[in-house]
């Protein structure tokens, strides 16, 4: 118990942040995503935040029906990609996704944090490979970059 | 006034809770969340949360507690679980997670039941927790007919984790 408490307890220190809004960032464009989790917990509270910050978002379960959603035509600006899926892994899913020449930008969000996965995830076709939670210092600068407010790289 | 009272205690609830690390800055993700156009989201989220990790937690009883274990199932639960707790920002969850990850991963199965108490603990502390703060109202206005209420269920947060609230 000690260990993990003591890991824990490093935290921000007790200090008072500043509180998080949403409003970090305002859109100018109307940005698309989609969200591949199947798990159902994780893929509602990311489908909430990217609804937060002006997405228009939709989600899918597995790495079979999101291949199937982009082969029919659906196009996204941004695709968050989990590694484990039911039916079509996400490795699987996101080297159909890029074969077909989609080639919006695609973070794999995973709780798979080795650096043999990211390798793997990256080799496959994402953009940047993110240990679950995918967190608004990520984020962020991603939408701006969507959005037209940064210059890309 | 009542309800200033009761808004500056969760706040330095939360402010603890942070300070203690069971809830770390994802957690503040989720809570922006809350708002008055959709007041019920990050209930449905909290409970989808709570009744997906009590699924996983019993399952795992049951597979670590087996004969023969299936560590390949196991791993799946722990990775399960380990995306949601940090996703809610359960941060003292989430590395109790990681570390059953790591005795699944060596097939120690004494060690994954002595940590998998560790998770049960974790994942009790962080309901409460999460319980505590989420039973607000949004707006932070005291409701009128459940004041009382509300000040007996502050009441069940230890005396050491609310900070001293000068009038």
């Amino acid at each position: 118990m000690a260990p993990a408490a003591d890991e824990a307890k490093s935290g921000n220190g007790g200090q008072i942040q500043r509180p998080f809004t949403f409003n970090e960032i305002v859109l100018r464009n109307r940005l698309t995503a989609l969200v591949v989790d199947g798990d159902n917990f994780c893929r509602l509270l990311q489908q909430g935040i990217l609804q937060a910050y002006g997405l228009q978002t939709q989600t899918v379960d597995n790495g079979d029906a999101a291949v199937e959603l982009i082969a029919s035509g659906a196009k996204f600006d941004l695709i968050l990609i989990d590694m484990l899926l039911p039916i079509l892994d996400g490795l699987e899913a996101t080297r159909r996704i890029r074969a077909m020449g989609v080639n919006c930008k695609m973070l794999g969000v995973t709780a798979f944090s080795g650096e043999r996965e990211r390798q793997a995830f990256l080799a496959a076709g994402v953009d940047l490979f993110v240990e679950k939670p995918l967190g608004p210092e990520v984020l962020i600068p991603i939408l701006r970059e969507l959005d037209g407010q940064y210059p890309s790289i | 006034m009542v309800g200033t009272t009761l808004s500056q205690q969760l706040k330095n609830y939360i402010q603890t809770m942070h300070a203690q690390g069971m809830l770390d800055h994802h957690f503040d993700h989720v809570k922006a969340l809350q708002n008055e156009e959709n007041p019920q989201f990050v209930m449905d989220v909290i409970s989808m949360f709570s009744h997906d990790a009590e699924a996983a937690i019993a399952h795992l009883t049951t597979l670590l507690n087996s004969a023969v274990v299936d560590f390949a199932m196991a791993i799946t639960l722990v990775h399960q679980l380990r995306g949601s707790s940090s996703s809610i920002g359960g941060q003292r969850m989430a590395i109790a997670c990681r570390d059953l990850r790591h005795a699944c991963d060596n097939m120690d199965k004494e060690r994954c039941l002595q940590v998998l108490e560790r998770v049960k603990q974790e994942y009790e502390a962080l309901r409460e927790c999460l319980h505590i703060i989420f039973q607000q109202p949004v707006s932070g206005t005291p409701l009128c007919s459940s004041d009382n209420q509300l000040v007996a269920q502050s009441n069940r947060v230890p005396a050491q984790w609310m900070l001293t609230v000068k009038n």
